[in-house]
């Protein structure tokens, strides 16, 4: 007998509405009223809906191979669409043996779609319950609908999480699984409020997005999910447990410490609005976060506000666990932690508002050494509307570019996002003092164009010998004074106003017009003008083991700029006073040394024989000028001809004068003169 | 005859204003020789030997300003980069061009953006455990170049060009690259060379 007729919604298919296919294709293969007692019934149908998806052209086949033997069930359709869910299956085919055993309805077979591949199916039906469980491998996907009551119960075993692809794709696009598996038991409803509850484990979860800013590696989630949905609003909820793995939400990058690490989120998305009511990550003592957000995508700043707080406890692993990544885009890679450290900030409007933050015997050093800080203890604020906030800051032991300083404390306050020093500050270094006499730093959005950074820096007596040491320059007894009282940051350049006086060598050089770029970035550049004034040549060139020259030095090093520390431009004239009346004598071995700065030697014959005879000379003025471009140094004397340059005006008998010839000498190779000439104490600039 | 003056003082002006002119003229060819120079040495020798074409700055006006003034003063624009401060910071990006980079200009990856930095352009087509580095190598050089820039019109005496600088570097990044490698026009698309 050949039957064909439009079967209608069977009453129990729309509460089927995730049971995906194998629920669908069972039920019209299980209604009671097409299994009648015939030997073969061909059923054929335009189609079939349900809330959740459509089954086009069922073909259904039940059919007894003898006389009372089990029947048969073949049911195929042309697909089968979850359109919801991203689901297309091209001819899904059905085939399994009924059996009816008193009230139970069971059939066990197979599922297959096209490009699918086959899977195991065992579908029960009592009058209470239809139960349908698909295999394939150690994978399974079960659910029992009841009769009565609106909850499905789900479980997921070992479910590749690829079989999930569409569904993500429907729900974020630009993602995509790269492997894992899903294990599950959850409740689902899909009355007027879709509901979706109860355990997960996903392990080895692997996800990237087209542009790979976003992504996930072997990553295990275990936890509780709790989603409501309504026309309204959709609520998400997890607790529970990240492991394993590693995940990149660029450009922070963590991978997961062998601990569980504690992950809390409550989303809840609806009328244009994404709201974090709680994201909580709790990494033991090591770092814990709680934040929670109103995004608002449509509007402008869409970030309505955010308030998020963080804590350590052990900066030292929290450090390169979840800060190494973010740092090294800083340039900071490597930078060392420790202590512990509270953070919090609250956001209004796409503007911070205001940001705390206390720190726990914190200490910090940078792996390239260009600075230190140790035991820092006390609190920051920085308040951008509401009241007036006041901080106090202490440290042990600092440190900047190998200068250690002692002990410090800071008083701070802030108020109208902007941050200040209350009260001068005072640390000591080399041997003298520092003085912060002023700090303020406001940002961008509040100034409403760059960002000010300004400074008020005295120093006291700071001891050159030490500053020397460290510079790697020939040790020399002096003290660095001076008072720049307000400097200024401004398009990637720190510029002093006021200057430095080194006194030194009885005498006294002036730094004026300072400024740094980049100071702890790439290539420190460090410019200034040096003015000499009467500095005592007999120290000088002692310490400097360049001969010995009695006399006073003078003159200039202007537009001196320092790259990498290491001088790379500078217009210097240094020459002896005419009018100071120290004795003016020049030893034989300077005049040597001398000349061969200028590239011009001592001339043989009778000159050489004399020079023998005398241990000093007289002179009456001696002079350089060395003009660093391009790392070449164009070098010229007291005054000039076209045979050379006077470098020594000799006085008195015997008359020595020495005269450069050489006009252009490559810096590295003039280095190397001084370097020779000073018997390998020349100074040498790191 | 009213109009001599007048010719004669228009005629100051022009020289006036051609020595004015002379400090801002930006040594294009020179410029560009010199960051050929430089690319190349990071890229690798063996670097597509294309010139680009140079900017338009006005240069042929230079011929007619050198008849007027001695050549003397406008020869003092040798783009120079042999500082051992510039080459130390060029020796760095080559061997990290070398050790890091050129993998993933090859693989896609990275980009030469219109601005002379480097531009992640598909951090997909690499290995999740690698994307951190390459951020990280990406932000290390791209402070490389930023220094670069600026230390080579410091160097020169203009701090003013550090930006034509950079627009010459960053059509000799392109003309530099190897077929295959992506860049950035300057409208801001994304091209395969």
């Amino acid at each position: 007998m050949r039957k064909t007729s439009t079967i209608g919604k069977p009453r129990i298919l729309p509460r089927v509405a995730l049971a995906c296919s194998v629920a669908l294709i069972g039920l019209v293969a299980l209604h009671p009223s097409v299994a009648s007692a015939s030997r073969s019934l061909h059923v054929r149908a335009a189609s079939i809906s349900t809330p959740a998806g459509t089954l086009p052209t069922p073909d259904i086949r039940l059919s007894e191979a003898a006389p009372g033997a089990n029947l048969s069930v073949d049911v195929r359709a042309g697909r089968f669409e979850l359109a919801d869910w991203g689901y297309r299956f091209e001819a899904p085919r059905l085939r399994c043996a009924l059996v009816l055993d008193g009230d139970e309805v069971r059939c066990r077979g197979s599922l297959s779609a096209k490009g699918k591949g086959e899977s195991g199916v065992d579908i029960r039906s009592t009058p209470n319950v239809l139960s349908i469980s698909l295999d394939r491998g150690s994978s399974r996907i079960a659910t029992s609908i009841p009769s009565v009551g609106d909850e499905i119960p789900i479980q997921l075993k070992a479910l590749p999480l690829g079989w999930l692809q569409p569904a993500l794709s429907v729900l974020w696009p630009e993602a995509h699984f790269g492997g894992g598996t899903l294990d599950a038991d959850l409740r689902y409803r899909a009355a007027d409020a879709t509901l979706l509850a109860g355990k997960i484990r996903s392990s080895g979860l692997s996800l990237d997005t087209d542009d790979g800013r976003i992504a996930a590696a072997g990553l295990t989630l275990d936890g509780e999910v709790d989603l409501h949905a309504d026309a309204r609003q959709t609520r998400i909820g997890w607790k529970g447990r990240a492991e394993k793995g590693e995940w990149l939400l660029d450009p922070l990058y963590v991978a997961m410490p062998a601990r569980p690490v504690e992950l809390d989120v409550d989303l809840n998305i609806g009328g244009n609005e994404w709201r974090i009511d709680h994201l909580g990550w709790r990494d033991g003592t090591v770092f814990g976060m709680q934040a929670s957000a109103v995004y608002r995508p449509e509007a402008t700043p869409s970030l309505a506000s955010l308030s998020v707080a963080l804590q350590s406890d052990d900066l030292s692993e929290a450090g390169p666990r979840y800060l190494d990544s973010l740092l090294a885009l800083g340039g900071l890679s490597g930078l060392q932690l420790a202590g512990g450290l509270n953070f919090s900030a609250e956001l209004r409007d796409g503007l911070p508002e205001q940001m705390d933050m206390a720190l726990h015997g914190f200490s910090s050093a940078d792996a390239k050494q260009r600075f230190e800080i140790a035991g820092l203890n006390g609190d920051l604020h920085w308040r951008h509307r509401g009241e007036a906030a006041a901080s106090q800051l202490r440290f042990d032991a600092g440190g900047i570019y190998g200068v250690s300083m002692g002990r410090g404390e800071m008083a701070l306050a802030s108020s109208n996002g902007e941050l200040r020093l209350s009260s001068p500050a005072r640390v000591e270094a080399l041997g003298g003092v520092l003085r912060l006499a002023k700090l303020l730093w406001k940002p961008a959005f509040v100034t409403g164009s760059t960002a000010q950074f300004e400074l008020g820096l005295g120093m006291e007596s700071l001891d050159l010998d030490q500053l020397s040491q460290l510079l790697g320059w020939p040790s020399f007894g002096g003290t660095l004074s001076g008072n720049m009282p307000s400097a200024r940051y401004a398009d990637g350049v720190m510029r002093f106003d006021g200057g430095l006086d080194m006194d030194v060598f009885d005498g006294r050089v002036r730094i004026d017009s300072l400024s740094m770029e980049r100071p702890f970035g790439v290539a420190p550049t460090m410019a200034a003008d040096l003015r000499l004034q009467n500095l005592d040549l007999v120290p000088l060139t002692r310490s400097f083991g360049f001969g010995e020259i009695s006399g006073r030095l003078e003159g200039r090093v202007s537009d001196l700029r320092l790259v990498d520390w290491a001088p790379v431009a500078f217009d210097a004239d240094l020459h002896t006073s005419t009018t100071a009346k120290d004795k003016r004598r020049i030893s034989q071995r300077a005049v040597n040394d001398l000349s061969s700065v200028g590239g011009s030697g001592i001339a043989g014959g009778l000159q050489a024989q004399v020079l023998k005879v005398f241990d000093t000379f007289g002179y009456a003025r001696i002079g350089l000028k060395c003009r660093l471009e391009n790392n070449v140094c164009h070098m010229d004397g007291l005054d000039s001809s076209a045979n050379g340059y006077t470098i020594v005006e000799g006085s008195g008998l015997p008359r020595v004068s020495v005269i450069g010839h050489q006009r252009e000498v490559d810096w590295p190779v003039l280095l190397a003169r001084l370097q020779a000439a000073a018997g390998g104490q020349t100074p040498e600039f790191q | 005859m009213r109009r001599l003056p007048f010719l004669a003082a228009l005629s100051a002006g022009l020289v006036l204003a051609a020595c004015v002119t002379i400090n801002v003229y930006f040594p294009a060819a020179e410029a560009q020789q010199a960051a050929k120079e430089f690319v190349d040495k990071v890229i690798g020798d063996d670097a597509q030997d294309v010139m680009p074409a140079p900017a338009d700055n006005g240069s042929g006006g230079m011929a007619l300003l050198d008849f007027f003034i001695p050549a003397a003063h406008a020869q003092s624009v040798d783009i120079s980069i042999r500082t051992p401060e510039i080459q130390a910071i060029q020796q760095r990006m080559a061997d990290r061009f070398d050790a890091s980079l050129r993998a993933q200009f090859d693989a896609g990856a990275l980009g030469f953006g219109s601005d002379g930095m480097l531009v992640v352009r598909d951090a997909a087509a690499v290995p999740l455990r690698e994307r951190s580095a390459l951020n990280q190598a990406v932000a290390d050089d791209n402070r490389d170049r930023k220094a670069v820039y600026r230390e080579i019109a410091v160097a020169n005496g203009h701090p003013e060009w550090e930006q034509q600088i950079r627009e010459t570097f960053a059509k000799q990044w392109i003309a530099s690259a190897k077929a295959g490698w992506w860049y950035q026009t300057s409208a801001g698309d994304w091209k395969q060379k």
